[in-house]
């Protein structure tokens, strides 16, 4: 995995990766209009994102009715186990922080606009942090504990057919019947279905371990086995500012990769600075 | 047409009766405001709007409780039953005020003073009856009773305990502050611009007033010249607006009604729809096997949603069904109609004046409601920034449709969505306090010291799991009274099985916390410690009791 020099550079959103990398599909040069196929959307068919992350994205947005992943990057599978035993060692390209983060760029760049988002499980979101990022708290709604088996399901279509994005963060692998029907909800309803399989990062792995109690990582396996039209992923994150016995956690740098099908199947790459 | 002559009952502090603590200093509060109190209280200096612990101050044995509307209702329906025995029209504003039709009862029972002097007396014997039952002395007097034109003034009149002669009362009316509008952000603007009682906000053009404040504005003036609540463009609403439900079988609990009511009043909202009306008066009938009924008038301050038709039959309900023996049913509800008696131009939810509305669509709150008749109203959130400390502090979770209240200066911008917001706000006005809308625009944050600076965790753990911090010679790292750690942190310790100690690259820290130590019972010390793992995490690490929790990810 390249690295980079993040000190130096501080109009990073614009940098592009240094060598090494295969660098895909190159973000500024070739602005918001991609090449599209003969399907493209309206305008209007797309949710917007922030400006910074809009060249991360063919359409320059959330296409309504789509289903977007936020999942590990498309490295190889991380050893199930420990959560920080694995680090720096194989699998390191799936536990990259930052998915989170990259959760609230997106239902900040929604919110603000004024379109409405839900987000259903995920209890420990830090809605200080959304608030941060520019997100509307006023057209964010919360359903933290969406029920059980056979519940949540029509939450979440419920909410499909009510607001704009729907995030989903499933605790318990999905079935893959139940993620077809949503995203066929999601495509039928014209909204957008964000979903954060989290559970092999390390947010998901400190999920799985801090919210219920027991001492086993137990959401090691949860998955989206659906199709999904984008994939968000995050390949490097690195914190700077806080040193030993002083400074204060202040940016972060983070690259974000997204591929998906069709036009997105060139997979496009960016530095985020965090906050910008 | 001329406004109804109304007789109108208040019963003071109806809250703190029904929860049986009248004779001691206590407050009901709701999202930490005091919106009822004791006359023990107020007289130790506790007074409405003021914050919990601003209330506890000023009188350390306080009793705090709880909102709870439904306890409220309960316990009104033996006065609803006083009352209907001289006229049956009661019609239920919220519980501790009803209100009937003055005009015939004041001939029967030989005239309005008569009326007025018995309807208190029964009233008043059935208030202290419930809160004897309940364990405490009834407020003096028990309930006040007063006769003006149009329920709005009665309103005004039973607090003063007058009888205002016909025809007089929007003269009456002049000497009131705007405040008692209940819309403490018009009443604010209208402050600003000189106008403080009703005499003066009434003799403003009408036209000019509904032009700079929009319709509730404008029924907020025809209040204050004394005119009826409903408009007079207004026809009579259309005849088929009642809603039945037969139950077969037969339901015994409030719930289980409240849950058929749910569809009711969606297709009676949705049946006012398309005329572009909503209901302000509904009449709630409900009838057992046995052929009992119980038939009540409800009228809310602004229109009825769905929600607040489910809330009034509930509490209805709940106090036919709970209540005492003798007005008891004695078999489960068979039937359960739903009929609007009043309807005003639905003006639906567009700016108001404050301009500041989070226009939920009708499609969005739909939609919400749904979710929550499917996991409960509490499982659908928004949330409002507030004060705080700690990561988790800063955000606080409202359910959906409910006011975010004005908690610490910061207010949310939604405190007209609801239906029955009105109420509340009403009874939090504060003369001379600056309203809601200024703190919207300043958007001024009180300062929280110690508070950690931006970027805030992007996970916040609800249960933080015990991790252990150790310095390079294994020892663990505390801190000192001084707010210094004792060593230099350099390895963490999480609790899954098997892992070994991660490496502490950087930290930062500790911020200590010394919060709410003027009381025993909420008193917590913390610190709290930035530190970056070696596998490029980050985390917010809090100490408190000597234990080391993982409070929050920079995920």
């Amino acid at each position: 995995m390249a690295t980079y020099a993040l000190a130096g550079a501080p109009s990073l959103p614009d940098a592009r990766p240094a060598g090494g990398l295969a660098v895909p599909g190159p973000c500024a040069a070739r602005g918001l209009r991609p090449r599209l196929g003969p399907g493209q959307l309206p305008a209007g068919r797309i949710l917007p994102v922030l400006p910074k992350l809009a060249r991360l994205f063919p359409l320059g947005g959330l296409p309504r009715g789509s289903t977007v992943l936020l999942g590990p990057a498309a490295a190889p599978d991380p050893l199930p186990g420990s959560a920080f035993a694995a680090s720096g060692t194989s699998g390191a390209a799936s536990q990259v922080p930052g998915l989170t983060s990259l959760l609230l760029l997106l239902l900040a760049g929604t919110s603000s606009q004024g379109y409405w988002c839900a987000v259903v499980g995920l209890p420990e979101l830090g809605l200080a942090a959304a608030a941060e990022l520019g997100a509307d708290l006023g057209h964010l709604v919360l359903v933290p504990q969406p029920g059980s088996e056979g519940r949540w399901q029509s939450v979440v279509t419920t909410l499909l057919e009510t607001v704009d994005l729907v995030c989903l963060a499933p605790d318990t692998p999905v079935r893959s019947t139940d993620a077809r029907r949503l995203s066929a909800r999601a495509r039928e309803r014209g909204s957008t279905l964000v979903v954060l399989d989290s559970a092999s990062t390390h947010g998901g792995v400190a999920r799985g371990f801090l919210s219920g109690g027991p001492v086993r990582p137990r959401r090691i396996v949860a998955r989206w086995p659906g199709p999904s039209d984008l994939r968000c992923a995050v390949r490097e994150s690195s914190w700077s500012g806080l040193e030993r016995g002083h400074g204060l956690l202040s940016f972060r740098q983070l690259e974000a990769e997204v591929d998906g099908r069709g036009a997105a199947s060139r997979p496009r790459r960016g530095l985020l600075r965090l906050p910008a | 047409m001329p406004p109804v002559r109304t007789l109108v009952v208040w019963c003071p502090d109806w809250p703190l009766v029904a929860a049986g603590l009248a004779d001691r200093p206590a407050v009901v509060v709701a999202a930490n405001r005091v919106i009822a109190s004791s006359a023990p209280a107020r007289s130790e200096g506790v007074r409405l709007g003021q914050r919990r612990r601003e209330a506890q101050a000023c009188c350390p044995e306080l009793v705090v409780v709880g909102e709870d509307p439904a306890r409220d209702a309960r316990g009104f329906e033996p006065v609803v039953v006083a009352v209907a025995s001289f006229t049956p029209r009661v019609e239920l504003t919220r519980p501790g005020v009803c209100a009937i039709p003055a005009l015939a009862p004041a001939r029967y029972f030989g005239g309005e003073a008569s009326l007025a002097e018995q309807v208190c007396d029964a009233a008043g014997a059935a208030v202290v009856a419930v809160a004897g039952a309940a364990g405490t002395a009834a407020p003096s007097p028990p309930c006040r009773v007063g006769i003006a034109d149009g329920p709005f003034a009665a309103r005004l009149a039973a607090r003063e305990g007058m009888i205002v002669p016909s025809g007089a009362t929007p003269k009456w009316l002049g000497h009131f502050p705007v405040e008692v509008l209940g819309l403490p952000a018009l009443a604010d603007v209208l402050g600003r611009l000189g106008i403080h009682t009703l005499g003066e906000f009434a003799e403003l053009d009408e036209s000019a007033v509904l032009a700079r404040f929009g319709a509730e504005g404008g029924f907020a003036h025809r209040l204050a010249r004394g005119l009826d609540e409903r408009s007079l463009a207004l026809g009579d609403p259309p005849a088929d607006l009642t809603v039945c439900r037969e139950l077969d079988p037969p339901a015994d609990r409030a719930d289980t009604l409240a849950f058929v009511a749910v569809g009711l009043a969606e297709e009676l909202v949705g049946r006012l729809a398309p005329y572009g009306l909503a209901a302000t008066q509904l009449l709630v009938e409900a009838e057992t096997e046995h052929g009992e009924s119980l038939q009540r008038w409800w009228r809310g301050d602004r229109p009825f949603t769905a929600r607040a038709v489910v809330d009034r039959v509930r509490w209805q309900l709940e106090g036919w069904l709970q209540g005492p023996v003798i007005t008891a049913p004695t078999a489960g509800v068979t039937m359960l109609r739903l009929t609007v008696a009043d309807a005003v131009p639905d003006d639906g939810r567009q700016m108001d004046f404050e301009g500041a509305i989070a226009g939920a669509s009708r499609q969005v709150e739909r939609g919400l409601a749904r979710v929550q008749g499917l996991l409960g109203h509490e499982a659908v959130l928004t949330a409002v920034p507030t004060g705080g400390r700690g990561p988790g502090e800063q955000i606080r979770l409202v359910p959906w449709g409910e006011e975010p209240g004005e908690d610490r200066g910061i207010t949310g911008s939604k405190t007209a969505r609801l239906g029955g917001g009105g109420k509340r706000a009403s009874g939090r006005v504060r003369p001379g306090h600056r309203a809601a809308v200024v703190a919207n625009i300043t958007r001024e944050a009180p300062p929280w010291p110690g508070r950690l600076p931006p970027p805030s965790p992007a996970l916040v753990h609800p249960v933080p799991a015990p991790v252990e911090v150790l310095s390079s010679d294994g020892a663990p790292v505390g801190v000192t009274g001084r707010g210094r750690c004792t060593a230099a942190p350099s390895r963490l310790i999480l609790p899954v099985a098997g892992s070994s100690p991660v490496g502490i690259t950087g930290w930062a820290g500790p911020w200590p916390a010394d919060e709410r130590w003027w009381d025993p019972g909420a008193a917590r010390r913390q610190a709290r410690l930035q530190v970056l793992l070696d596998d490029g995490t980050a985390h917010l690490l809090v100490l408190e009791q000597g234990r080391w929790h993982l409070e929050a990810t920079y995920d």
